[in-house]
């Protein structure tokens, strides 16, 4: 259930494997947040206080180059994945004090000490942004060579062209209602059709709190909005994706972000975008004059500790809740291992610490 | 800091200008925004200039554009604010505008916000129509209304329309050479528009001007050919010719370094849309219109519609539709009681009601041919971006029932002018390949800015640059 | 490609296009201005870059975008010519 990048990567992971798959995807209107991310690969600062997470990412990123070829060679569809390496960027010595004790937590809680990103200053920063002068203020970045992006309508839209060519099928607009135990499978209500399955994988992202509503199972999934600016198309000119800015294949610039308790509310509000292009504006001056054609705010599907789950639940065997915010970054894991779990459970001691339960576990042990 | 208004009007067509004229005149506190640099929107286009300046060009730009001239003095001389040159490029639901003008970016607040932002040509996609040197023949008027400029290389004009006989008609007259008018009403739209007798007796008047004109260019040497299917446009960066199809003819060939089109024209929706008003689909004009009641107000208490924004009605309808909005305004605001409102306002419903009745005999005339609104596979559909047809027709057998999952697996829509060319063309192709509703396709959403603005517009207006 | 129908009504000023100079109307959009001039490339297709021209003339069709007095990217027909305005053609801020 869920047509974007987690269901979508899962399911074209699952019918490579011989295993035959219905994609139950929303309506057109729905909160995909599939349509809402900037298409970032990235590895750098994630897993903060939950080094699994770091490990995954770290993982993804490292399957992503042949996940990206396999995909584009099957799909006859251009992804644009590039992995240049990836830039945190500090625009004043706060944000790189901040970034410098990041660094140091993730180095202390990873097993060997290490973490792959190193500090770099701002002269070697302005080398690697030849075109864009720095403004007074940038202070330097981070860099790792894991981080890169893709163009994530070419992957959802690659997705969708491999899980149908390979015999299987999608049904848009198609809300579940019901989920039955018959036996050792399940019957699914969606639509006005009916489907019997021996595995469900819940996938569906802001969907799954209704979906677990049917399984008399809480899935706590609640949405943080984030806004972002599309500016007008430039040729080439900045080569490195960070967390906040990246250059499209198109040559248009997304300029992010933000971190909003909205409800489900997408709708642009002006003072957040107007501080996001203050900062941009800010960081690189030659931007001043730069037109913007778009602006947008997506929804970011969020666990109560932002971390991945991937649990399979235990009174309803077979049935899969598969969510996080970075599905773009996962699917080369989500079409590969995490398929694989599904249909076997192998790995599945790699993903143990992504359970729905930690949540459960933390409510206990807090004091509210 | 923001301005705080009674009504705020959006648009300087006829719709604006006499809502913020009765505005005026109930002592209402009311702006006028819009992004040109004189008013009268684009039927009364630079009217101003051409009144004071080239007052004798106002017998070839016909009489109802002489009347805008009346109505622009008359706005003028009330006391309404007029703000030019100024863009609003968001709207929230609670009647809030962001406004960039040439001095600085502005935030207004309106008790009431009027949506008058008109209508444009309906996109002709046709193979070559994104070459340089093919337009609208909406915009060879306002280049001479607005620049006093004609074409001074052989034109082909092509379409259905009102504008279609207008303008061959104005360009023959000031001594443009017009190789040919391509008509390409189908032939059954003038059976079927034929039942419509009421609204046709009504027209007569401009029937028999559409006829003196075919007359009149006809004399003067221009081809007039009816029927017109398939219609493609060549050249190599630039239009060189354009063919086209009648019956099971041969196709035919004309040379020619400007082709003008034209298929009527449809709501300019976007501020409305944005604005969180509904649009539904109207399957006579082939066009999203926006809902409202016949006072132009909307589901939401803040936001009204008047004039061809909301559905095309034509500038007169426009004029009265701005006083109606306005008056109900003022009755909201405790201006005007009921009866007071409703007194002012007989005449002016009883003939928008008529009007509309008759309306149905202009729109089922010159509703396109399906070879329009749903071109075949290798003609581009998004101008911006550069997508096909058939690329349309693709993803939505792929599974993209709806116009946003359209937009984002073909970027048709993500271009600069943000669906305004293509967005229509491309609900429709998905309709008809999924079997779907165009209600149900939809249109994809807007987003701000509704108009150019640049990272500087934006961030100087910031609340808190750390 | 177009022409003006009558003399002009008001004393001609100069823009600045592609660093040439050009003596026009100032009552036109810039858009006129250049249709006016014979000018046929306005901006080009960001995908193929085939050369695009004003379609619509009201700001609808964003395909007179030029660069004007600094700022890429502005609809030519919605903007009116001043005396010394500088208008950069043929696409986006390239290599400043």
């Amino acid at each position: 259930m869920g047509g974007g990048a987690i269901g979508a990567a899962i399911a074209y992971g699952l019918a490579k494997n011989g295993q035959s798959v219905v994609v139950l995807d929303g309506e057109d209107t729905a909160l995909r947040a599939a349509r809402g991310n900037a298409g970032l690969v990235w590895y750098q600062f994630k897993g903060l206080g939950f080094q699994p997470y770091a490990d995954i990412s770290l993982e993804a990123t490292k399957h992503w180059p042949d996940f990206a070829d396999e995909l584009a060679a099957r799909s006859g569809i251009t992804l644009h994945y590039e992995k240049p390496g990836g830039i945190e960027l500090c625009a004043n010595e706060v944000e790189l004090e901040q970034v410098s004790a990041e660094l140091e937590q993730l180095r202390k809680q990873s097993p060997g000490g290490h973490y792959d990103s190193q500090l770099i200053d701002r002269q070697a920063l302005q080398e690697m942004i030849p075109a864009l002068k720095l403004g007074a203020d940038v202070a330097g970045a981070a860099y790792s060579p894991h981080d890169g992006m893709v163009y994530a309508p070419a992957l959802l839209r690659a997705l969708h062209t491999v899980i149908l060519q390979l015999g299987c099928r999608i049904f848009p607009d198609h809300k579940v209602t019901a989920i039955e135990a018959n036996g050792q499978s399940y019957v699914v209500r969606a639509g006005d059709r009916q489907f019997a399955a021996e595995k469900v994988v819940l996938a569906a992202g802001l969907g799954l709190a209704p979906l677990g509503e049917l399984l008399d199972t809480p899935i706590p999934v609640t949405p943080e909005r984030g806004q972002l600016i599309v500016t007008q198309s430039l040729p080439p000119v900045i080569r490195y994706p960070s967390g906040g800015i990246r250059q499209t294949p198109a040559g248009n610039l997304l300029l992010g972000t933000s971190n909003e308790d909205a409800g489900y509310d997408e709708t642009v509000e002006v003072s957040v975008i107007q501080n996001i292009a203050a900062k941009w504006a800010h960081t690189f001056p030659d931007l001043e004059n730069v037109g913007i054609v778009r602006t947008w705010a997506a929804l970011r599907p969020m666990t109560p500790d932002g971390f991945p789950v991937y649990q399979e639940l235990e009174n309803h065997r077979g049935i899969f809740v598969v969510t996080s915010h970075s599905g773009i970054t996962l699917a080369s894991l989500n079409s590969g291992l995490v398929a694989r779990w599904i249909i076997d459970g192998s790995a599945s001691n790699d993903l143990a610490a992504f359970s729905l339960d930690r949540f459960d576990k933390a409510r206990g042990e807090s004091n509210v | 800091m923001t301005e705080t208004l009674d009504l705020a009007v959006i648009g300087s067509g006829p719709a604006g200008l006499s809502a913020a004229i009765t505005a005026a005149r109930l002592g209402l506190k009311v702006s006028v925004f819009d992004e040109q640099a004189t008013p009268g929107g684009q039927v009364y286009r630079a009217i101003e200039d051409v009144t004071t300046k080239r007052p004798e060009r106002l017998e070839l730009l016909g009489t109802d554009y002489a009347r805008g001239s009346g109505l622009v003095e008359a706005f003028r001389a009330c006391d309404a604010n007029y703000s030019p040159r100024s863009k609003v490029w968001n709207i929230t639901a609670d009647g809030e505008l962001a406004i960039v003008s040439t001095e600085t970016a502005r935030q207004v607040r309106a008790s009431r916000v009027l949506i008058s932002t008109g209508a444009m040509e309906r996109p002709m996609p046709v193979p070559g129509w994104t070459l340089a040197g093919v337009m609208t023949a909406g915009s060879a008027q306002i280049l001479m209304k607005s620049a006093d400029q004609v074409p001074d290389v052989p034109c082909v004009i092509a379409g259905s329309g009102p504008l279609l006989y207008l303008v061959a008609w104005q360009l023959v007259q000031a001594g443009a050479t017009v190789a040919a008018v391509l008509d390409t009403t189908p032939r059954e739209n003038y059976r079927k528009a034929a039942w419509h007798l009421a609204g046709a007796l009504a027209e007569a008047g401009s029937i028999l001007k559409g006829l003196r004109w075919i007359r009149q260019i006809k004399q003067r040497g221009v081809a007039v050919i009816s029927g017109v299917q398939n219609l493609s446009i060549q050249g190599e960066g630039q239009v060189e010719s354009v063919s086209w199809t009648t019956g099971k003819n041969q196709p035919q060939t004309i040379s020619c370094e400007l082709a003008l089109l034209h298929q009527g024209v449809i709501p300019n929706f976007q501020m409305a849309k944005l604005a969180g008003c509904a649009q539904r689909w109207d399957s006579t004009q082939l066009c999203w219109r926006t809902e409202s009641d016949e006072w132009g107000a909307t589901d939401n208490p803040v936001i009204a519609i008047a004039g061809d924004c909301g559905a095309i009605g034509g500038a007169l309808a426009a004029e009265f539709q701005g006083q109606l909005v306005t008056l109900d305004s003022a009755h909201r605001l405790g201006v005007l009681s009921l009866s007071q409102r409703d007194s002012q306002a007989v005449n002016i419903r009883r003939y928008l009601r008529r009007q509309n009745r008759l309306r149905r005999f202009v729109d089922t005339l010159y509703q396109p041919a399906s070879w329009v609104t749903e071109p075949a596979d290798d003609t581009i559909v998004c101008r911006c971006e550069e997508v096909s047809a058939g690329e349309i027709r693709e993803v939505a057998r792929l599974g993209c029932i709806g116009a946003n999952q359209a937009k984002f697996f073909t970027r048709a829509g993500m271009g600069p002018c943000q669906g305004r060319m293509c967005g229509l063309t491309a609900s429709a192709i998905i309709a008809t390949t999924t079997g779907l509703s165009m209600d149900d396709v939809g249109a994809a959403r807007v987003r701000p800015p509704l108009k150019p603005i640049t990272l500087g517009d934006l961030a100087n207006q910031a609340p808190d640059v750390k | 490609m177009f022409k003006k129908l009558g003399a002009r009504t008001s004393e001609a000023i100069t823009i600045f296009v592609d660093g040439q100079a050009l003596e026009i109307s100032p009552e036109d959009s810039v858009a006129a201005a250049l249709l006016g001039v014979g000018t046929l490339r306005f901006h080009q297709s960001a995908k193929s870059g085939a050369p695009r021209s004003p379609h619509c003339m009201m700001g609808s069709c964003f395909e007179c975008l030029v660069e004007i007095d600094g700022i890429p990217g502005r609809q030519a027909c919605m903007v009116t010519v001043e005396e010394g305005m500088t208008i950069k053609l043929a696409g986006d801020t390239a290599d400043d």
